[in-house]
């Protein structure tokens, strides 16, 4: 029977496994010959499959072709494969139009006495690294040293050079007004006012000067920080729920957003950020203010959406070290490490082991995101003993928002509403009673069966009078309407003093050191269970030099050691990959447009030694992003005028040599924040924590509908991030997927967002709120106009535009003026120049 | 070091210059040549006759396994609970086997084999063409699920639906050609309903079930012809700007979007408002019972935007990567589709739809013969044979075509790669894949790039 067959194959090869010197024979001659002479037509990726015999795994030619196996390990005579290399049979002769020479047939001989070894796995093998390579992986691209960059270089210089290359002329510069509309979203993600377009108009100065003037004002915006920080938002999975199978809320993410937006407005240099988040309770601080904020950083890797329904400890454990790894390699290198925690990476030097030395760092560290797996039933919501405490928190405020949290309270209120209930009905009773005579009684007494029930458990006094009731049903009420304050206002704000800091419990997300850290066993397969050997905590190999890889004697954890590693000047890729995101932020396109991914799967970078030389003076220059960030934009390709012509668009149709700016559009928050700051309702103060903070679990959703008023105002990096219930606005308009690792967003374009900018309320509101702007500062019509053009998109109309415009509000059927100017904000506001940038 | 990206980038290049085919013009532009301008969703002629007008495409995101469904392995049910070496399973130790966990019996005429976790679909199974021998590249979640959708797994690829409204267009012009209903958001997002390169407007458009399918379709203030006038304003500022910055795929795709909404705006609320439908049908497709009411409702609703001329409709079902929890996910997410799916081939026999309607159902993969881990009740993931189904229009039912090894785990015979999978539908809606071909970058591109051969065993 086949089966047979098969299974006692399997028991022949079952410890067969290939020893490294066979490997290596196996690689260095049969893998070649195999993939030249016999892959064409006997791989899984051949044309046409000849024989139904596999060449290209192991598994295919054990289980032979049509005429049943082709290669008997360690019996070369007797296989079918060597006959038909020989040539000796005519009915059987492989490749079927030439004769391979004698070496090759003599190696095929060998290896099949051998007893074919074979590492290849599966279908993958045509493509995959047998045997991972360090040294070689260290001469990837990505993974090379950087050179010490030539003084004179600049940006353009090396634009250039690729642009004559191709034989295309660079677009010439835009004009001031594009150029102020463009630098100011990229920067603070808002619109310039028509006074601030005005002053860089007609700014006497140089083009450069003035505009290197205006970068700096920007760059020193608080909106610098609020546009910046949601970039690195997106790439650290931020949300502020656990999503996932139980979506608990994380009532204290924000404090990790506001570290971010702080350290963008700081400039803090990158190196310090990146440390800070990984090991910033490792580190020295000066006061207490300081201590909370590094432990605050590392709420980075607290942030994860992990599966609370895992029931295995140590599954789930590794779970939450995965995804440590997960957001810490791709954010940081641009790396999939991750993928080797079953198997070495199938495409990049990244052995299983590499992966290990990391986990063991993580798993010597222990996470608080205020819960753990399966924790449900009774034990839902957060515990603040899996969350870390802060110091710099006062007292007072401290105190009060205990008071809000106090069990106690919730329980009285639970009390007090459910006498309330019972006294409701008994008052409806007594009143039905009067009423009726009696008659209803019945009905009235099964609808409330329940309340009456408790009421005779309660043993409440059944014969009170109509008025009684009523004053004991409106001292009741009183009570709970005070009780629900406390619990809505953080204990006691009678006076309507709003406290200097927020008025929140001492709590974070955040890391602390294990107290028995330890090296981990690999993970056969990923399985927790299934150990095999231990590895010593450490780094990636192919991004350290050789046997240093290792940290040998270690107290702690070793997360501020890899912290040290991530950002020392002997890896490259961080800061590779850094100023990449930053070019991408720029121009729409990263040098390399696989942002998160710069490993072989990646994107090759269009312009590598721009790259590099960014990179290099991104560390030479003190990792300042705003240093970085200035000098790109102070380049000639940054203020390049958009749009296409004919030879470009042949010879560079994605216009990867920056001929031109690419046209691109505005991300959903400043395309929200636009909206308000144009209908002049926009808070730009920041908000104190954030609507998840008190909500509970049921009320995540509403939170992330901004049902509570004071967001709808507020800038957009500020709305609750609650997994899987996004404000829609963000929704629609492609935000990044709060828990993955996203460096660059979708661009939809789809009739959804249409039906948005025609019929959507919150954006006629807004148009509403800008025609009355207009009309409480201008009268006449004809620059009202130009008023409102210069608002919405920051120019003046055409005569076309002009004449249009006039045409729509004379049809307008709405009676008064205003309802026809919030007619035309809307157009203006629903036109692609208003959502792209040019 | 070996590079295969830049030797299957090396290797489109030289294609692209070789195949003479490949240099015919798409047919978008065809049509416009013979009618003069027309919109991006106008519809276009077939390459030849077309056995299937409208696709209902039921992805189930997470790697159903085919062995408890779809797949009957009477030899791997014998041998469960063996140990095995893994080297034929993928990996490096002994592993166990793990037998189907449902029981297989005989279906309808044909007497397919199906397992107990499909009662009802059990009664169409005359109409089902179970293909057992799927392969696909990846055995990562977003990679397979792009290439499901795309062909593709590392480049950024228009996606099935793209193409085949690119390459038919749709035949109500007031409704979306490409709809897709609760796409799960991970496993590749929307790239697996984008349109890549391929102009915006033939991105699939995203409805939801329930209350609020499409958010925004009414407007409180305006009435339609006021509307119309603020929404020339609107069409007339965009052109300026197209003007002003030269041809642009997504600008253009604005501006479509635009006159799409203007149009759903009357048509959508009526397709998607169920309560219009009797409640015998309804209860057909397993609304109101909360197993099946998710699934039900999206089921529904792809019939009745079937019915009013969209091409291609995706459904979608998640949660299919049991790891664990054989006996009890995979049997409630099975619970969940099975009548809903059962009572949509009713619903379209019934109206003479499903004659020229395209069913196809699974997932980006499916599962391993083998335990997860000792004693733990799930299969790993498992890209090298799968089962898919389809059935409808043009399809040749009650039949298992293909074949995995007898273990269930690898495919051997009759193998279906996605690029096949992808050249059978396209062939069933009348066009040849090697022909639908969109020049960007300098090149013609495909679906199914330079892969991909109709199944004809399957075609009825």
């Amino acid at each position: 029977m086949r089966l047979a067959l098969f299974l006692g194959f399997c028991a022949a090869t079952l410890h067969a496994a290939p020893s490294a010197k066979e490997i290596s024979f196996f690689e260095k001659k049969i893998r070649p010959l195999l993939a030249e002479h016999c892959y064409k037509c006997h791989s899984a990726d051949a044309k046409k499959l000849k024989g139904g015999f596999l060449l290209d795994s192991a598994t295919g030619w054990q289980r032979g072709g049509n005429t049943g196996e082709a290669i008997l390990p360690g019996d070369p005579d007797k296989s079918p494969l060597i006959h038909a290399v020989r040539y000796a049979d005519r009915d059987l002769q492989m490749p079927p139009k030439y004769k391979l020479d004698d070496d090759a047939i003599a190696a095929f001989e060998k290896w099949v006495a051998m007893g074919a070894p074979d590492p290849r796995e599966g279908r993958q093998p045509s493509t995959t690294l047998a045997e991972i390579d360090i040294d070689g992986g260290r001469d990837y691209w990505a993974f090379k040293k950087l050179k010490s960059s030539p003084d004179k270089e600049t940006v353009d210089a090396f634009v250039a050079t690729r642009l004559s290359e191709a034989g295309l002329e660079p677009a010439p510069s835009a004009d001031r007004t594009t150029l102020i509309r463009r630098a100011s979203f990229d920067l603070v993600g808002l619109p310039p006012t028509p006074a601030q377009i005005d002053a860089f108009v007609s700014d006497a100065r140089s083009d450069e000067e003035a505009f290197a003037e205006l970068v700096d004002d920007l760059l020193d915006s608080d909106g610098f920080g609020e546009r910046w920080g949601r970039h690195w938002l997106d790439i650290v999975r931020y949300g502020e729920s656990m999503g996932r199978t139980r979506n608990y809320p994380f009532p204290y993410a924000w404090r990790y957003r506001d570290y971010v937006i702080d350290a963008f407005n700081e400039d803090k240099p990158y190196n310090v950020f990146v440390r800070e988040q990984l090991a910033g309770d490792l580190m020295p601080a000066k006061d207490v203010a300081e201590r909370d904020a590094l432990t605050v950083a590392t709420g980075f890797l607290a942030l994860g959406s992990m599966d609370l329904n895992e029931n295995q400890r140590e599954q789930y454990r590794m779970d939450v070290v995965d995804e440590q790894i997960d957001v810490t390699s791709r954010a940081v290198l641009g790396l999939t490490t991750a993928c080797a925690r079953c198997h070495d990476h199938k495409f990049d030097p990244i052995p299983q082991s590499d992966y290990y030395a990391l986990a063991g760092i993580f798993r010597s560290t222990d996470t608080f995101s205020g819960y753990t797996a399966k924790q449900g039933g009774n034990r839902k919501g957060f515990r603040d003993d899996l969350l870390v405490k802060l110091d710099s928190v006062p007292a007072d405020v401290v105190a009060q928002e205990e008071l809000a949290y106090d069990p106690k309270i919730k329980k009285r209120l639970k009390n007090q509403e459910r006498q309330l209930a019972v006294v409701n009905c008994e008052l409806r009773e007594a009143i039905n009673k009067t009423k009726s005579g009696g008659k209803d009684r019945k009905k009235s007494r099964k609808r409330n069966k329940r309340a009456t029930q408790v009421a005779l458990t309660e043993k409440q006094d059944a014969g009170k009078s109509i008025g009684a009731l009523k004053k004991q049903q409106k001292e009741l009420q009183r009570e709970v309407a005070k009780t629900k304050r406390a619990l809505n206002q953080g204990g006691n704000n009678k006076k309507g003093k709003t406290p200097k800091v927020p008025r929140t419990a001492n709590y974070a997300m955040g890391v602390r050191e294990h107290k028995q850290p330890e090296d981990c066993q690999i993970n056969i397969g990923g399985e927790a269970r299934n150990l095999g050997d231990r590895v010593l905590r450490g780094f990636l190999q192919v991004l350290s030099a050789t046997d240093k890889h290792e940290l040998k004697p270690l107290k702690q954890s070793g997360r501020l050691e890899l912290a040290d590693w991530m950002v020392s000047r002997e890896n490259p890729l961080t800061a590779r990959v850094y100023v990449n995101r930053l070019w991408h932020h720029l121009f729409g396109h990263g040098l390399v447009r696989t942002v998160d991914n710069f490993g072989e799967m990646g994107e090759r970078p269009s312009h590598p030694q721009l790259l590099d030389y960014l990179a290099s003076n991104f560390m030479e220059e003190g990792w300042s992003t705003k240093a970085m960030i200035r000098e790109i934009m102070l380049s000639d390709t940054y203020r390049r005028r958009s749009g296409q012509h004919d030879k470009v668009s042949e010879i560079d149709p994605e216009n990867r040599l920056l001929a031109h700016t690419h046209v691109r559009r505005l991300e959903a928050e400043p395309l929200r924040d636009a909206l308000l700051a144009i209908g002049g309702t926009l808070n730009r103060k920041r908000p104190e924590g954030s609507p998840v903070l008190r909500s509970s679990i049921g009320e995540l959703r509403r939170a992330a509908q901004l049902k509570d008023k004071d967001w709808l105002t507020r800038r957009s990096v500020y709305l609750p991030i609650v997994r899987g219930f996004l404000p829609d606005f963000l929704q629609v308009f492609d935000f990044a997927e709060p828990s993955q690792v996203m460096g660059r967003r979708d661009v939809t374009t789809v009739s959804t967002q249409a039906l948005f900018f025609m019929n959507n309320p919150f954006l006629m509101a807004q148009a509403r709120a800008s025609a009355d702007l207009l009309f409480t500062h201008e009268k006449d019509p004809d620059t009202r106009l130009v008023k409102a053009y210069r608002v919405a998109l920051g120019r003046e109309p055409s005569d076309d535009e002009v004449a249009a415009s006039k045409r729509f509000l004379a049809s307008a059927s709405e009676s008064k003026p205003r309802e026809q100017w919030a007619g035309l904000f809307q157009a203006l506001f629903a036109s692609a120049e208003f959502r792209y940038l040019r | 070091m070996m590079t295969p990206l830049t030797t299957r980038r090396d290797l489109l290049k030289a294609t692209s210059c070789g195949f003479g085919y490949l240099a015919l013009a798409g047919l978008a532009n065809q049509a416009a040549a013979a009618t003069g301008f027309q919109g991006p969703l106008a519809p276009r002629p077939t390459h030849f006759g077309a056995r299937a007008k409208r696709v209902i495409f039921m992805f189930m995101q997470g790697g159903p396994s085919h062995l408890d469904t779809f797949d009957y392995k009477p030899e791997l049910a014998a041998n469960d609970g063996k140990m095995v070496s893994s080297a034929l399973l993928g990996g490096k130790k002994e592993v166990r086997l793990l037998g189907p966990q449902y029981d297989f019996s005989p279906q309808g005429d044909s007497g397919i084999m199906m397992s107990s976790l499909f009662p009802n679909l059990a009664k169409h199974a005359d109409d089902l063409c179970l293909i057992n021998g799927m392969f696909t590249d990846s055995p990562a979640h977003p990679q397979a699920s792009v290439m499901l959708q795309t062909g593709s797994t590392n480049f950024i690829r228009p996606s099935l639906g793209s193409w085949v409204i690119y390459g038919l267009g749709t035949s109500n012009q007031d409704l979306p050609g490409f709809v897709t209903i609760n796409p799960p958001g991970g496993a590749g997002g929307a790239q697996n309903y984008g349109s890549a390169f391929l102009p915006a407007a033939y991105q699939g458009t995203r409805l939801a079930t329930g209350g609020d399918a499409i958010q925004n379709i009414r407007n409180k203030m305006r009435g339609r012809g006021a509307q119309r006038h603020q929404l020339d304003l609107v069409q007339s500022l965009n052109r300026g700007l197209l003007d002003k910055v030269g041809q642009h795929n997504e600008l253009e795709g604005v501006i479509e979007s635009y006159e799409l909404a203007f149009r759903m705006q009357s048509a959508v609320p009526a397709v998607i408002d169920l309560d219009k439908e009797a409640e015998g049908v309804k209860e057909r497709y397993g609304i109101g019972e909360k197993a099946t009411d998710n699934f039900g409702k999206q089921c529904l609703m792809a019939r009745r935007l079937a019915e009013k001329g969209v091409r291609f409709i995706q459904i979608s079902a998640g949660g299919w990567d049991q790891h664990k929890g054989i006996h009890t996910k995979l049997k409630t997410n099975c619970e969940g589709i099975d009548q809903p799916i059962a009572g949509l081939m009713s619903d379209l026999k019934e109206r003479g739809m499903l004659d020229d309607t395209l069913l196809a159902w699974g997932g980006e993969f499916g599962r391993a013969p083998r335990e997860q881990a000792p004693g733990q009740d799930g299969r790993p993931h498992n890209n090298r044979g799968y089962t898919m189904w389809m059935a409808g229009g043009g399809i040749k039912g009650g039949q298992r075509y293909g074949a995995t090894d007898p273990l269930g785990g690898v495919a051997v015979q009759d193998k279906v790669h996605i690029h096949d999978l992808h050249a059978t539908i396209l062939h069933l809606l009348g066009m040849n894949h090697e022909q639908l071909t969109y020049r960007y970058a300098g090149r013609d591109f495909r679906l199914t790039d330079v892969h991909g051969d109709v199944v004809k065993g399957i075609l009825s």
